[in-house]
C-alpha cells in the first residue's frame, strides 16, 4: 500500500516535470519573436522597448537557462509578472481560482443530484419508460456542447423564451448565488450524464450479487435491498469516476466562464491567449494541469484504500 | 378464463416479446440506423454543399475541373442581404439570416463541409500517428517504448481541451492552427490504445513463428501485428469524429479557430450571442446541427464497441466543451 502510494507519488512528479517543460516551452510555438509580438499588439514599435523588454524578463538567454529560472520561481510560488499589466502573476491567479474553484464544485454537486436518482432509478426500472427517458437523457447531456447548452439556458432561463416567468437566473457575471446556478448547470450536465450511465451499469451489476439475492430472500423490503445494500457497492466506482471528473470540470470551466462572461481562471487564460500574455498562460496552464494530476493521484490512491480488492496494475475497472 | 386473465396473459405475452434477443436487437439497431442516417446526412451536405473545382495540370496547362457540380447551399454563404437582416426563417430564406443578413441556411450547409473535412483530416492523422507510434512502442519495447510512452503520459497529464486550446491560441488564430492542436492532442491516445493492444500480439504463437521463419520486422509488424489490433483503433476513431466536430466548434466559439466570413458552425454559434431574444434562431440552427453530428458519431462509437467489443477504449468521458 504504502510502496503503491511512493511509487505513484514518483510517478505524478516526474509527469508534472514534463508538463512543465511542455507548458514552457509551449511559447516557442509562436511564430516570431515573442517580445516584439507582445510590444506590437501594444502599438510600441520601438527597436529600444523591445530590448529593454527582453532583458526584463530574459527573453534574452538561452531557452533552458531562462526555463530553469522559471522553474526555480516557480517552485517557489513566483510566476513572474504579466507581460500587459506587470502585476505578479501568482495574484492573478490567486484573485481568479476561487471562481472557477466554487463553479467547478457547484457544478459536481448539480451533477451528482441529478445522477443519483436518475442513475437509481434507471437500473431499478431497467427496460421500462424511465430507463429510456434517463439513458436518452444521458446521451444527449454527453453530446450537448456546453456553449450551447448555456445560450438555451440563458434563452429559457434569464431572456424568459418561451414562458416569461421563468426568466429569473442574471446572465452573465459572478458574486451570488443567482449567478452561479446557469453555469454551474451547464457545466454539470456532462458529468451528470456520464455519472448517470455509470450509477445505473454499477447498480445492474451489484443487483445481481448473492448478497443482494440473500436480502431479497430474507424478506427485506425492496426499498432496504436497492438503498442499503445495491446502492452503497454501486457507489464505489461512482466516486472513483467522480474524482476523476472533478478534474474536466476545471478544464470544462474555461467555456462555461466565457459564455456566461463570469470571471475566472478561464477567462484568466483565453484574455492572456489573445494579449499572447505567455507568463500569465503558462501559470493557468500549469495550475489546472497540476490540479488535474494532484486529483488523479488521490483518486487511484484512495480508491486503492477504499476497495483493496482492486490491482491496480490490471488497470481502473 | 376470465376477461381479466387473458389480459394478463396478453400483457406477459407481449413483455416476453419485446424483451426477446431479436427484438431488444432491432431497438437497438434503429438508434443505430437513426444515428447512421444523420451521419449520412451530414456527410452527403458537406459533399453536396457547394461545386468543388480542382485545378489539375495538364501537359503543362492549368485546366479548371469541376469534379462536383451540384449546390445544396441557395446562396453564397458570405453574401450580405442587408435589406433582410436578422430576418426570421421564410420562404425565401428557409431558417432566416443572421446580423449581417446572410442565409443561415446556406452558412450551416457550408458549414458542415468545414467540420465534416476537418474531422476527417485530423482523425486520420491521429490515427495514422498514433497507432504507428504504438505499434513502434509496443514492438520494440525496451528503452524505445518507456521513451515514447512517457512522453504520451506527458500529454496525456494535461486536460486535452485546456492543451488544444492553449496551443490554438499561441499558433494564432486560424482553422488550419485548430486542425494542428487538436491532432497534437489526439494521437496519444491511439498511441496507447494500440501500445496497450499490441503487448498480448507479440507473445502470440503465430508472430513468434513469423520472427523464426525470418520474416522482416516492419513485414510483421505490418501483416501480423496490426490486423489483430485495429478493432480498438476503429472504435476510437468514430468516438473521435465526435470530439473532433466539438472541439473544432468550441475553439472557433472562443475566437480561436475560423475568422469570419468562413461559414463555421461555433462561430455562427457565438454570432448569435447577441440576439438571442430578437433572433433565436441565428445561435440555435449551428447547435442543433453540432450536437445532432456529435451524438450520431457518439451513438456509433457507442453501439461498435459493444459490438465489437474491445477491452481498452474507455467510455465517452472527455466532453469538456
Amino acid at each position: 500500500m504504502y510502496r503503491y502510494t511512493l511509487r505513484r507519488a514518483v510517478t505524478s512528479v516526474f509527469v508534472l516535470f514534463g508538463v512543465s517543460v511542455v507548458t514552457y516551452l509551449m511559447m516557442y510555438l509562436t511564430p516570431g519573436d515573442p517580445a516584439e509580438l507582445v510590444l506590437r499588439a501594444q502599438t510600441v514599435h520601438d527597436q529600444a522597448a523591445v530590448e529593454r523588454f527582453r532583458e526584463q524578463y530574459r527573453l534574452d538567454e538561452p531557452v533552458w537557462i531562462q526555463y530553469g529560472h522559471w522553474l526555480w520561481d516557480v517552485l517557489h510560488g513566483d510566476f513572474g509578472r504579466s507581460y500587459v499589466t506587470n502585476r505578479p502573476v501568482s495574484a492573478m491567479v490567486v484573485d481568479n481560482a476561487p471562481s472557477t474553484a466554487i463553479l467547478a464544485v457547484a457544478a459536481m454537486a448539480i451533477a451528482l443530484a441529478i445522477a443519483v436518482p436518475a442513475g437509481v432509478v434507471s437500473a431499478v426500472h431497467q427496460g421500462e419508460v424511465s430507463d429510456s427517458v434517463s439513458q436518452f437523457g444521458s446521451l444527449l447531456g454527453v453530446s450537448m456542447p456546453n456553449f450551447w447548452l448555456g445560450y438555451v439556458l440563458i434563452l429559457v432561463f434569464s431572456i424568459g423564451v418561451p414562458v416569461r416567468s421563468l426568466g429569473v437566473f442574471p446572465v452573465s457575471g459572478a458574486g451570488s448565488l443567482d449567478r452561479l446556478v446557469l453555469p454551474a448547470l451547464t457545466l454539470g450536465s456532462g458529468v451528470a450524464a456520464i455519472m448517470t450511465r455509470l450509477l445505473r451499469s454499477a447498480m445492474l451489476e451489484v443487483l445481481e450479487e448473492d448478497y443482494v439475492r440473500t436480502a431479497r430472500s430474507k424478506g427485506l423490503a425492496e426499498r432496504v435491498v436497492v438503498y442499503k445494500h445495491a446502492f452503497r457497492n454501486a457507489l464505489v466506482p461512482v466516486v472513483t469516476v467522480a474524482g476523476i471528473q472533478f478534474g474536466y470540470l476545471l478544464n470544462g470551466a474555461v467555456v462555461v466562464e466565457i459564455v456566461f462572461a463570469r470571471p475566472g481562471l478561464g477567462t484568466l487564460v483565453i484574455d492572456a491567449l489573445f494579449d499572447r500574455d505567455y507568463p500569465v498562460i503558462q501559470a493557468t496552464t500549469l495550475v489546472i494541469a497540476a490540479l488535474f494530476v494532484g486529483i488523479n493521484f488521490l483518486v487511484d490512491v484512495t480508491y486503492r484504500y477504499i476497495d483493496p480488492r482492486i490491482d491496480l496494475r490490471r488497470g481502473r475497472r | 378464463m376470465s376477461p381479466d386473465g387473458r389480459l394478463d396473459s396478453v400483457r406477459a405475452r407481449y413483455r416476453s416479446f419485446a424483451t426477446s434477443r431479436p427484438v431488444a436487437e432491432f431497438t437497438g439497431t434503429r438508434r443505430n440506423l437513426l444515428a447512421l442516417g444523420v451521419v449520412g446526412l451530414v456527410a452527403f451536405v458537406a459533399a453536396f454543399a457547394e461545386p468543388i473545382v480542382v485545378r489539375v495540370s495538364v501537359e503543362g496547362h492549368v485546366v479548371t475541373q469541376t469534379v462536383q457540380p451540384f449546390s445544396l447551399a441557395p446562396y453564397d454563404p458570405a453574401e450580405q442581404h442587408l435589406a433582410d437582416r436578422l430576418s426570421p426563417p421564410s420562404r425565401q430564406y428557409p431558417l432566416g439570416t443572421d446580423r449581417l443578413g446572410r442565409d443561415v441556411f446556406s452558412r450551416m450547409v457550408i458549414g458542415a463541409r468545414v467540420s465534416m473535412r476537418i474531422a476527417v483530416v485530423v482523425v486520420a492523422v491521429t490515427l495514422v500517428v498514433g497507432t504507428a507510434v504504438g505499434l513502434v512502442a509496443g514492438y520494440a519495447g525496451g528503452l524505445v517504448d518507456e521513451g515514447l510512452m512517457r512522453f504520451v503520459d506527458v500529454l496525456l497529464a494535461f486536460p486535452g481541451i485546456l492543451l488544444a486550446l492553449v496551443i490554438a491560441g499561441i499558433l494564432g488564430p486560424s482553422l488550419r492552427n485548430v486542425m494542428i492542436a487538436l491532432a497534437a492532442v489526439g494521437w496519444t491516445q491511439y498511441a496507447r490504445v494500440v501500445r496497450g493492444s499490441v503487448l498480448p500480439v507479440t507473445e502470440a504463437a503465430y508472430v513468434r513463428s513469423a520472427e523464426l521463419m525470418g520474416v522482416s520486422r516492419p513485414r510483421i509488424v505490418l501483416r501480423h501485428v496490426l490486423p489483430n489490433v485495429i478493432t480498438p483503433v476503429v472504435v476510437l476513431a468514430t468516438m473521435d469524429m465526435a470530439y473532433v466536430v466539438l472541439g473544432t466548434a468550441g475553439l472557433s466559439f472562443l475566437g480561436l479557430g475560423a475568422q469570419p466570413p468562413t461559414p463555421e458552425w461555433g462561430t455562427m454559434l457565438s454570432g448569435g450571442r447577441n440576439h438571442l431574444q430578437d433572433a433565436w434562431w441565428v445561435a440555435n440552427v449551428p447547435g442543433v446541427a453540432i450536437m445532432l453530428t456529435v451524438l450520431s458519431f457518439n451513438v456509433l462509437g457507442d453501439s461498435l464497441r459493444d459490438v465489437l467489443d474491445p477491452r481498452d477504449v474507455g467510455n465517452v468521458e472527455r466532453k469538456g466543451m
